[in-house]
């Protein structure tokens, strides 16, 4: 049987720190947000339930589901396709191919094209814009505190890279630092994966909350998981057959 | 197949096509119905099923894809502006091809790859008359793309676009033709040169042309490079002779109230025709980038762009 990469995340365990969406960021680089973008690969959103002082508050992390029927890659227009499924179920994108179009963006149904116009809590496909540079922040003379603080462009050509702390990888899909005018997301960090080793989300939870691997083996440790826990997964109504899928809930998180 | 190899080896094969699979309107977007191309082809030579793909058993050489391709997803490799550089040292250059080089002041592949801006580009640009050595087209294989050629000029002339310009003609015996060596002096060749508009152009973009699968990111914008040509000389050309070309070449691109102001039009527009200004808003339509190819309209999913012959 061939692989499905997905993930498994222990509810009870996480302790909505974050940390997993910071790791992303510094692994993947991924610029901060803006024009209704959120370029969190990986984020998170608070559900709170109830009405004081009877109120529950649920953290929960969430990230591309590399569903297996992914409307993204049903709705991407190119060929071959930008947007695609690759041989071990990680919905993957190539950026040479993709023309920013935001196909994919309006049908993902965990993603918003503005973040802010659709009052959005997330979005897990981001599209930088054709019309300027990403990482405008390392490209701008202004100072963060007039006076006080250095220019993001000086910091920048400090290091002699933007972003100054960039995590340099290579993939023959995705680059490290994306060009504008195309959309980026979630990969599984693939380029880890490939190497044996796990998602930086994956490595940086303290909770062990997050528990990556193949669905399709029995004997992983997310498919015992699967196995052992009634699972929810998200907007599952919406038939895109998620890959990531939230066990030991509180309750409720179904709505999220 | 020996066959086809033997035909290659008298036409230069497909040695000058250059493929930018990122430029194809199909590659683009799945569903356009663009197939320009393989109509074109003679040959049956083109590939549209996946990826853009000439078959280097069955391409000849002809170019005239290249003609026909109205986004530079296949165009010849040769460097156009150095031809034209070459030409213009000469007072009534020839032109030749890959068969007629001994009586030629510059060559291309095949004649077949010249189109019609290619062709109001050479007139506008050289000076006494410009004759196009086909003397053996009538034994080449790509003998088909003599009658096209024909029609091109044609076309152009018709809509008035050598009027200002040198005239094109066509040999097709050598009784048709005068070839002088090149026989200019320094200086004449300098003042030529000088004069050339394309100098400074030729200088820049010699060293780009090779055959090659060129590989550019969908999300680049370019123009094919005869549009680029046409919309250098046209800035020389008096009123008159701009406004023919506009009707020609141009078209426009309109929006209508269905517009919900997505900008997947200006992600689709291989060319950089159109722009976001502001993400509210309807995006805006530069007239000059746009070479009337219609996968804007294709793509828009609210059906609320139309394209028009003839520019704003
Ligand atoms: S979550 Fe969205 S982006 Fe990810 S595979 Fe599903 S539809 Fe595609
Ligand atoms: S933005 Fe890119 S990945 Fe998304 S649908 Fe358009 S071409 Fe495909
Ligand atoms: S004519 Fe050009 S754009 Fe159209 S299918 Fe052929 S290569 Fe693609
Ligand atoms: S150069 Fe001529 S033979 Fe070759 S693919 Fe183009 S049209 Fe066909
Ligand atoms: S504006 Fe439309 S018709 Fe003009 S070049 Fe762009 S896609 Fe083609």
């Amino acid at each position: 049987m061939p692989k499905q990469y997905g993930m498994v995340i222990d509810l009870q365990r996480c302790v909505g720190c974050g940390a997993c969406a910071l790791a992303c960021k510094t692994e993947n680089n991924t610029q901060s947000a803006g024009k209704g973008q959120t370029f969190n690969w990986a984020d998170y959103i608070y559900k709170e339930e109830g009405k004081f002082p009877k109120l529950s508050y649920t953290a929960i992390p969430v990230l591309c589901n590399h569903c297996t029927d992914a409307p993204c890659v049903k709705a991407c227009p190119v060929q071959p396709k930008s947007m695609f499924k690759t041989a071990d179920g990680i919905t993957m994108h190539n950026d040479e191919r993709c023309i920013g179009c935001r196909r994919c963006q309006k049908a993902c149904p965990y993603s918003a094209t503005d973040v802010a116009r659709e009052k959005a809590a997330y979005s897990v496909i981001s599209v930088n814009d054709g019309v300027s540079e990403p990482h405008q922040m390392y490209r701008d003379g202004g100072e963060l505190i007039k006076g006080c603080t250095a220019s993001g462009a000086e910091t920048a050509k400090a290091a002699g890279d933007i972003p100054p702390s960039r995590h340099d990888y290579s993939h023959p899909d995705y680059a490290s630092v994306r060009n504008k005018g195309i959309a980026e997301k979630c990969i599984f960090c693939e380029h880890r994966v490939k190497k044996g080793e796990l998602p930086n989300c994956v490595v940086a939870c303290p909770a062990k909350a997050r528990i990556f691997g193949d669905l399709n083996d029995s004997g992983s440790e997310p498919a015992q998981l699967l196995k052992k826990h009634k699972a929810m997964r998200l907007k599952q109504e919406k038939g895109t057959k998620p890959n990531v899928a939230y066990i030991r809930a509180f309750k409720g998180i179904n709505k999220a | 197949m020996a066959d086809t190899r033997q035909v290659q080896s008298q036409t230069g094969g497909r040695d000058d096509l250059s493929i930018d699979a990122s430029r194809c309107l199909r590659m683009r977007f799945c569903q356009s119905s663009c197939r320009r191309c393989a109509d074109a082809c003679p040959h049956g030579a083109i590939g549209l099923e996946r990826t853009l793909s000439v078959d280097p058993a069955r391409c000849t050489g002809c170019l005239l894809c290249s003609a026909a391709c109205p986004s530079g997803a296949l165009e010849q490799g040769a460097d156009f502006y150095a031809c034209v550089t070459q030409l213009s040292r000469v007072p009534d250059p020839i032109l030749g091809c890959s068969r007629t080089r001994e009586k030629a002041h510059a060559t291309l592949a095949c004649l077949g790859g010249l189109a019609e801006e290619h062709l109001v580009a050479l007139s506008h640009t050289l000076s006494g008359k410009l004759t196009l050595n086909m003397t053996r087209c009538g034994d080449c294989p790509n003998a088909g793309i003599v009658s096209q050629l024909l029609q091109r000029l044609h076309g152009v002339a018709e809509a008035g676009l050598f009027d200002s310009g040198c005239r094109i003609v066509l040999a097709e015996s050598p009784g048709d033709m005068e070839f002088a060596e090149e026989s200019v002096g320094r200086r004449g060749f300098f003042k030529a040169f000088r004069d050339s508009i394309f100098k400074s152009a030729a200088v820049v973009l010699s060293s780009t042309a090779e055959r090659v699968e060129r590989r550019t990111d969908y999300s680049t914008k370019r123009l094919p490079i005869r549009r680029e040509l046409l919309r250098e000389i046209r800035k020389s050309l008096s009123p008159a002779t701009e406004e023919r070309i506009r009707q020609r070449f141009d078209s426009t691109v309109s929006f209508d109230s269905g517009c919900t102001v997505c900008q997947g039009c200006v992600a689709i527009c291989p060319a950089g025709a159109l722009q976001t200004a502001d993400p509210e808003k309807t995006p805006v339509f530069i007239v000059g980038s746009c070479t009337g190819c219609g996968l804007c309209g294709e793509f828009c999913m609210d059906g609320a762009l139309e394209i028009t012959p003839g520019g704003v």
